[in-house]
């Protein structure tokens, strides 16, 4: 094998409860399914983990999420991240319960670094992902957007994921606000820009259009793991596909 | 063997994704309860420990719980017991995490950091898929030979030092390090991967423990 390490594919599900979603830049949403069939089609075509992002995120809408989580647990067997409006160790508890493994937090981390650390704490860095929507700023920056991607912070992205590792995140699952939806391809400089700074695995999300883009972010790009929606979604790629190709180009994945 | 019931015990100690495990059960055919009860616990057809963070805190609690002895007890009933991740880690005498804590004592061995060995550029925790490479070692209460080369999913930072060979019956290749993936000791079994969280594979697994 010419890359040795373990890549894992990951089906990414963005829900506006009860439905699941696409959307292009992470705003114009269009209603594509039943996320519980998606997931467990997903799932049985052999993704390494599945990702569930919130996109609507708010209070009052948080038990929908729980119940896709709870009803997808018990069809599905493979790790599940939730993110998306998570604020404190209360909601993390609920959606272990429900099923989860790991969560994914932006918003509130960003408002508060110190919750990455508490966290991390109480169920494990191993739990923890740091979710990051990264927007081109110059050439060689980016910022990172909160809120689904709506409001700036003013923060740098790369000084953002070298301080949450400090603090505890396991894992950065980073989306180019830019890519996602567009199938142009990930943003290859912002993945190794990340991949350089930090040691935890980088997933990279956003922009898969070809089975060669999947090449470029693990190869060039040094990403741990790839999460995909529009193209599972709308059938251009398969599962299976990428898996075979990932063989033909010699890139470690789960075989099944 | 335990008959035609598919009944499998889960014990609950406030730690471990029991749901998932209880899930993962039900998923293959099982029949899963979950309960902290020593009596329950006794008279369980087949029993799981699950465990998932840090050794010391899982022993602790077991410990809280008053259920050390009482797994001693269930284990010399010759009824099976299958400890996963945390769980598999104590079935060995004890862990170094964090100072030393006692573990169940039920096969020899340690458990110590990953990094304890050379494996340098090995990220911590070692998390993601991995295939099992099946040893010839040891007779199990379950075939594990369809197994050799399958993909399991692995979380952990800390890993089992088997005294014996014979008590190894799978290893995982991961940072120039064949660590065990699959350990055991007559009817006592335990794997660090987590079936519950290993797709369909994991599912057979349990699957084949509730024939048992």
């Amino acid at each position: 094998m010419l890359y040795s390490k373990n890549i894992r594919i990951i089906a990414r599900l963005d829900i506006k409860a009860p439905n699941l979603i696409k959307g292009i830049h992470l705003e114009g949403v269009r209603v594509v399914g039943d996320p519980q069939a998606y997931a467990e089609q997903y799932y049985l075509e052999g993704a390494d983990e599945l990702l569930y992002i919130d996109a609507v995120a708010s209070l009052y809408e948080r038990n929908s999420l729980v119940e896709i989580v709870k009803k997808t647990a018990s069809k599905v067997f493979v790790p599940m991240t939730v993110g998306g409006g998570i604020r404190s160790s209360h909601d993390v508890q609920r959606l272990l319960d429900a099923g989860a493994d790991k969560i994914a937090i932006n918003t509130a981390a960003v408002k508060n670094p110190q919750l990455i650390k508490e966290l991390s704490r109480t169920f494990g860095a191993q739990c923890i992902v740091l979710s990051v929507d990264a927007k081109q700023t110059s050439e060689k920056t980016w910022e990172a957007y909160i809120d689904g991607g709506r409001e700036k912070t003013g923060v740098d992205v790369i000084e953002w994921v070298k301080m949450a590792q400090e603090l505890g995140a396991g894992e950065v699952l980073l989306t180019s606000v830019d890519r996602e939806g567009t199938r142009k391809g990930f943003d290859l400089d912002l993945i190794k820009q990340t991949t350089a700074a930090v040691d935890i695995p980088i997933i990279a999300s956003g922009g898969m259009g070809s089975l060669s883009d999947f090449d470029s972010i693990v190869v060039d790009g040094g990403a741990d793991a790839v999460a995909m929606a529009h193209v599972l979604h709308y059938n251009q790629i398969s599962l299976p596909q990428i898996k075979e190709h990932a063989k033909e180009k010699g890139i470690n994945v789960r075989p099944e | 063997m335990s008959g035609l019931n598919k009944k499998v015990t889960i014990v609950n100690y406030n730690t471990g994704n029991i749901y998932n495990v209880a899930r993962a059960i039900v998923c293959a055919g099982g029949d899963p309860i979950i309960t902290a009860d020593p009596a329950e616990i006794l008279k369980a057809d087949r029993l799981i420990l699950p465990g998932v963070g840090a050794f010391k805190y899982c022993a602790d609690q077991l410990g809280a719980k008053d259920l050390i002895s009482i797994l001693k007890k269930f284990v010399g009933t010759e009824r099976p017991l299958l400890g996963i991740c945390v769980g598999m880690q104590m079935l060995l005498e004890g862990s170094t995490e964090f100072s030393y804590t006692k573990g169940l004592n039920l096969i020899p061995g340690t458990v110590d950091n990953i990094k304890a060995t050379e494996c340098a550029y090995l990220k911590i925790p070692v998390f993601g898929w991995y295939k099992i490479q099946v040893q010839k070692s040891g007779d199990t209460f379950m075939n594990l030979e369809k197994y050799n080369e399958k993909y399991f999913y692995f979380v952990h930072s800390y890993r089992a030092f088997l005294k014996n060979k014979t008590n190894v019956f799978a290893t995982y290749h991961a940072g120039g390090e064949d660590i065990p993936a699959i350990i055991g000791q007559e009817n006592v079994m335990g794997c660090q991967f987590h079936p519950e969280k290993s797709g369909k594979v994991g599912i057979e697994m349990i699957a084949d423990f509730l024939n048992i």
